[in-house]
């Protein structure tokens, strides 16, 4: 059974991005959206176990200015809402952190 | 490849215009058709319930959540569950409750429903899905 963690607050602000990357196990996704975009920023997200992605919503980055390349880290892909739904309906739950 | 035609209920714990939470749920809920999914309920719990409130009256040029709630509602046939304990004690009552508390109007916007905290746990069962929008 796969998880999407649903992150919403920015790391600089709130530790659950670091509650997240110990809960997280292979398979499982994270999806940044809302002020949890600001975790994306920089070369280097903390490092997640194996073969958990890290996604970000790309409304949401667009909307805090961090749309540009390079600003984000290499390692989160983008995807738009479409893609978020796609990703609520292959992973088996979501499980929101706040 | 994803699962196709699946049913997702919502849960949104966030208050209108403080935080995101209704956008982001709003935004979630309108792009599901397209992917080929189902929504069928919206549960609104703690300051979620702000969502619901008749007299919501944003300026013009501001996104105006309860007729985007509404509009949701109208396309998608989906109901607007409120949890009823976190509702009163915020004064949003319907016309039931409004009279029985000796009030002259209900504050809840139609269509939102008031409902038990148990309707929560049966659309949890119930659908395939159901998503987070916390605050």
């Amino acid at each position: 059974m796969s998880t999407l963690h649903l992150v919403n607050h920015s790391a600089f602000t709130s530790r659950v991005l670091e509650e997240v990357r110990h809960a997280a196990q292979e398979g499982d996704a994270i999806m940044l959206i809302e002020d949890g975009v600001y975790s994306a920023l920089g070369a280097d997200i903390m490092p997640f176990a194996p073969r958990v992605s890290v996604y970000l919503l790309t409304e949401d980055a667009r909307a805090r200015g961090l749309d540009a390349d390079g600003i984000t880290s290499a390692s989160v892909r983008p995807v738009d809402v479409a893609g978020f739904v796609n990703l609520t309906a292959e992973h088996d739950r979501t499980l929101s952190w706040s | 490849m994803a699962a196709a035609g699946l049913s997702y209920a919502l849960l949104v714990q966030g208050s209108p215009y403080s935080r995101q939470p209704a956008h982001s749920a709003l935004r979630f809920a309108e792009a599901l058709p397209d992917q080929g999914h189902r929504l069928a309920c919206v549960f609104f719990y703690h300051d979620g319930v702000y969502n619901a409130a008749a007299m919501m009256s944003p300026p013009p040029d501001e996104p105006h959540l309860l007729m985007r709630w509404r509009a949701l509602h109208d396309a998608q046939q989906c109901e607007l569950l409120v949890c009823v304990a976190s509702a009163l004690r915020r004064g949003l009552l319907d016309d039931g409750e409004a009279q029985r508390h000796g009030f002259e109007h209900a504050s809840l916007a139609s269509p939102f429903e008031l409902t038990g905290l148990g309707q929560l746990i049966e659309a949890a069962q119930r659908h395939d899905r159901l998503i987070t929008f916390g605050p």
